[in-house]
């Protein structure tokens, strides 16, 4: 089965300076969906429009459903109402001369290849059923909720079934409420339709929930294209590792590795078994990161043991966060539960190694 | 018991000095009188008059006859109507081909990659400044049917076509090219705040660039694009000097140059001529209620949200006929019209027999100049219109500050009646102050009539409402807190304004107060009924000469105003941009 989308060696320079866009590649499967996750200006947008048409890239091939779409080294360059794509803005971008029918009924009535016009209201009534806005055909925009703004937008850009939806940050103008259920609605959608998606986010759990595969971005660069569960527990480079959620750093040296499985000396604190993805050498300089959710607090497992001792305690009602200090080095400690089990002091705790990932140290690579 | 709880929780007006309490309504009332004294007097005097058969000058200021059949009868007269119809369609085409280029213009400006843009968006503003009689007179030099310069031209050329400016059409034309800036102004901001996801969400949808364009662009700035053409038509309507020296000769009559025409009758028609200023009135306030009610509706356009980067569009090769489109109109409205004055100027005999005898060097001379500068009336015109300008910037910047800062910064009881006040000129055409103020002080005597002053507190009160408006923005500016920090620290209203607001209002106040005196020296609508011998100013003048059918004087003076204006708008722009650069030193 050919890929909905193939994304080779992409470059987008804007201006002078570094690229937007640097070398990427990556490829969508016919019904996948997949979210470019990563900090602002790390050209995920930019990686999304080049595939819309409406940025230009400076180098490699875009090809959608099998034809190239963009390819600068031979003068191709299709637009982007040419390319079969649908799309939604961040902003919505619904037309607020319209009402939400004529919004809906927009690309039915512009495209060139629209088969006839008869289907039309069938159409336009069946997404916005879809979409949850069955009773809003013919209220204005303008007096719709932003949620309901975005349902509309959706709905526009799915009634022509086009080969390939991009989304851009769709959810991310609407309240923390309303974007959790607008996010898992989105994946029924999608996953109804059979669309095959391009997704860009900042939010990792939209990501996660959204995502059949998710791709890290970082200063132009694809770091890491994975399924979600990977993504969370073999993150490829500390930066992803960071990135989604692996906020515990400890420093230390290399000891020795073999294949996956790496021993780090940490100083005071001892040693550490840790997987690694880096074909990482003795002596190397290494930093092992960690979830603050991996570690067990108040267990002694066969490896990875140590004795730490809790400094403060965050009760947050569902959860419970602790600052733990062992060997000159600190941890976050994430415990589930309405209890906090554990009081100030000494404390037992496991760092089981498959969850202790060493990377060499290229200085912080943290984001904020 | 009160009283402690209200010591309790200390309102703002309580943190500022105690004289304020007694002083408050006596600056409103200060400001309400000055105010009534500026625009209701003349105003009521203008109702007066139009509801009354008897004649200030003839019968004295006592003498009031009411007499609403007089009102009716002037509503009923053909030529009111004819006036009335003729301005409606001037303003009306004039209206639509403003829309046109503006509209044009707008996109190309914002939304391609034509080259220059900057400096076509410059010189495109420049059709602004040229006072309209000015331009007329320009117009009438190149497009008059028989010695017009154009029509010399397509003679030479051998084509058998004839421009006639001296009609319906060529005031409609040289309405629509010099007003298009307004509508640009609006569409140009409007295009410019527009989310461009909405227009990408169309591309993407499947539409061609030419059905978005139509099908979501103009939709969605269409309040912007009402706004800039009801802003158009309403100054249109107001203008005398166009119609003055185009339309006169073909005897179209406006109803700004037939008020005119009804106060040169003799005996003047001052009656007449109030009522059909009051129509002018009414029409004009209609408008720019809809324009108001039109800007301050929901915008469509802007959208909260990122920030993003206007759109160009990449034209390619077509770029360069954009680019072609936008000199063709500088050329037209800005280049070709100040060719036609300097030739009339210079030459002695405008009659061009052949395309060599332009350049004929003894066809050339200063004989114009000389002649216009022979007349002792030039040199006083000039000098009393700078008299005019300074008196208008001093008193009428003043009084802005004054109102802008009592309506903006304090919670004075009456502000909004001086706000009222003070944006009603905003609807009255600068004709119909001039008549207001003419019935306002022509009867009494010893009064204001046939002062400087009287032309300048017209000025004052006409442009009263841009002042405060220009003035509040820089208000907006300066931070409440500054204000209240110094009143903390003991300063008292209006040691604090002295000390604190006036210093880092000075580039808003030196602003407004130049753009007042270049409104003043340029303005002749409310000249024209104030002005007396003594007092006559250069745009009046430049109206004797023009109806003393010597072109070439004519020009010349033209040439004189338009260089003395853009020598003092280079000198005041880089005066407030001296004044701007002194905040940034204070920020």
């Amino acid at each position: 089965m050919s890929s909905a989308l193939l994304i080779e060696n992409l470059v987008k320079r804007f201006a002078a300076g570094k690229p937007a866009v640097d070398g990427v590649n990556f490829d969508v499967p016919a019904g996948e969906i997949v979210v470019l996750l990563g900090p602002s200006g790390c050209g995920k947008t930019t990686t999304l429009r080049c595939v819309a048409g409406l940025e230009h890239p400076t180098g490699g091939r875009i090809s959608i459903g099998g034809r190239v779409v963009s390819e600068p080294e031979r003068n191709l360059l299709v637009s982007p109402r040419e390319r079969d794509i649908g799309m939604v803005f961040q902003s919505y971008a619904v037309w607020p001369h319209m009402t939400v029918k004529q919004n809906v009924a927009y690309p039915l009535k512009h495209r060139r290849n629209s088969n006839g016009s008869g289907d039309v209201d069938t159409k336009v009534r069946e997404t916005l059923e879809l979409v949850g806005l069955g009773d809003y055909a013919e209220r204005p925009v303008t007096s719709l909720s932003g949620g309901q703004m975005q349902r509309v937008a959706l709905a526009r850009s799915l009634v022509y079934r086009p080969q390939l939806l991009l989304l851009d940050e769709p959810l991310s103008n609407l309240d923390a409420k309303l974007r959790l259920r607008l996010r898992d609605e989105l994946r029924r959608i999608l996953k109804q339709t059979g669309m095959t998606g391009l997704y860009v986010t900042h939010d990792q759990a939209e990501a996660v929930v959204l995502g059949d595969r998710i791709g890290v971005m970082r200063d132009g660069k694809l770091l890491q294209m994975a399924p979600p569960g990977e993504i969370y527990n073999r993150p490829a480079d500390s930066f992803v590792a960071n990135f989604t959620g692996a906020a515990n750093v400890l420093l230390g040296k290399v000891l020795e590795r073999k294949g996956e499985r790496a021993t780090i000396d940490l100083g005071a604190a001892g040693r550490i078994e840790a997987w690694t993805p880096q074909p990482l050498q003795a002596g190397d300089k290494a930093r092992v990161a960690l979830r603050a959710e991996n570690i067990r607090l108040g267990e002694r497992g066969p490896t990875n043991a140590f004795t730490g001792r809790v400094v403060e305690r965050r009760y947050q009602g569902m959860q419970t966060v602790y600052d733990v200090e062992f060997g000159g080095q600190k941890l976050e400690v994430l415990e589930l539960g309405t209890a906090a089990r554990h009081q100030d002091g000494e404390v037992a705790l496991t760092l089981p190694p498959d969850t202790c990932w060493a990377y060499r140290d290229e200085g912080a690579s943290s984001v904020e | 018991m009160t009283a402690t709880s209200a010591a309790a929780l200390p309102t703002s007006d309580e943190v500022r000095p105690a004289p304020r309490r007694w002083g408050a309504p006596l600056w409103v009332g200060a400001l309400l009188i000055v105010l009534t004294f500026l625009v209701l007097y003349p105003l009521l005097m203008l109702v007066f008059g139009a509801l009354s058969d008897s004649n200030p000058v003839v019968d004295g200021f006592g003498a009031f006859r009411p007499s609403v059949k007089h009102f009716l009868d002037v509503l009923g007269n053909e030529n009111v109507h004819l006036a009335f119809f003729n301005a409606l369609a001037a303003c009306g085409g004039g209206t639509i081909l403003a829309v046109g280029i503006g509209l044009a213009f707008s996109w190309i400006v914002v939304r391609t990659d034509t080259p220059f843009k900057g400096f076509i968006a410059g010189a495109s503003m420049i059709p602004l400044f040229v006072p309209p009689l000015v331009a007329g007179v320009a117009w009438g030099i190149l497009g008059s049917p028989k010695t017009g310069l154009l029509n010399t031209v397509l003679k030479w050329v051998g084509i058998d076509f004839r421009f006639d400016f001296y009609s319906m059409s060529g005031l409609i034309l040289v309405f629509g090219i010099y007003y298009a800036p307004y509508v640009y102004m609006f569409t140009a901001s409007a295009l410019r705040n527009m989310d461009p996801s909405l227009e990408e969400a169309s591309e993407v949808s499947g539409a061609s660039a030419f059905t978005t364009l139509f099908t979501v662009t103009f939709p969605l700035i269409a309040p912007a694009i009402l706004a800039g053409s009801l802003l158009s038509f309403v100054v249109m309507l107001g203008i005398y000097g166009v119609p003055a020296a185009l339309g006169a000769p073909a005897n179209i009559s406006v109803l700004t140059t037939y008020i005119f025409k009804l106060t040169a009758w003799s005996p003047p028609l001052y009656n007449t001529a109030a009522a059909v200023a009051i129509l002018l009135m009414v029409v004009t306030a209609i408008l720019v209620w809809a324009q108001q009610r039109v800007l301050s509706g929901k915008s469509f356009a802007t959208v909260a949200g990122k920030a993003f980067r206007p759109r160009a569009l990449k034209l390619g090769r077509w770029r360069w006929f954009t680019f072609s489109l936008a000199l063709l109109y500088i050329f037209v409205v800005v280049v070709l019209p100040t060719l036609a004055l300097i030739i009339a100027a210079f030459r002695k005999f405008l009659f061009i027999k052949d395309f060599d005898a332009l350049f004929d060097a003894k066809a050339y001379s200063w004989v114009h100049f000389n002649s216009v500068f022979d007349n002792p009336l030039t040199i006083l015109s000039i000098w009393n219109t700078m008299k005019v300008g300074v008196l208008t910037a001093l008193v009428g910047g003043a009084l802005a500050f004054a109102i802008g800062y009592t309506v903006n910064r304090t919670q004075v009881g009456g502000r909004r009646s001086i706000d009222l006040l003070a944006t009603l000129p905003v609807a009255i055409p600068g004709l119909v102050v001039g008549v207001a103020y003419l019935w306002a002080w022509i009867g009494l005597p010893g009064g204001l009539y046939g002062t400087i002053w009287i032309l300048a507190l017209a000025f004052v009160a006409r442009f009263m409402p841009d002042t405060v408006k220009a003035l509040s923005t820089s208000f907006m500016q300066i931070h409440k807190e500054l204000e209240e920090a110094a009143w903390i620290c003991g300063r008292g209203m209006l040691g604090t304004i002295r000390t604190i607001v006036l210093p880092l209002a000075r580039p808003g106040v030196v602003a407004s107060m130049t753009l007042l005196f270049v409104l003043a020296i340029r303005e002749l609508g409310s000249s024209l009924f104030l002005y007396t011998s003594d007092t006559t100013v250069m745009a009046v003048l430049l109206l004797d000469y023009y109806e003393g059918g010597n072109v070439g004087k004519t020009a010349a003076f033209s040439l004189v105003q338009t260089v003395l204006l853009a020598g003092l708008l280079g000198i005041t722009t880089w005066l407030s941009r001296d004044a701007a650069q002194g905040s940034a030193r204070a920020g």
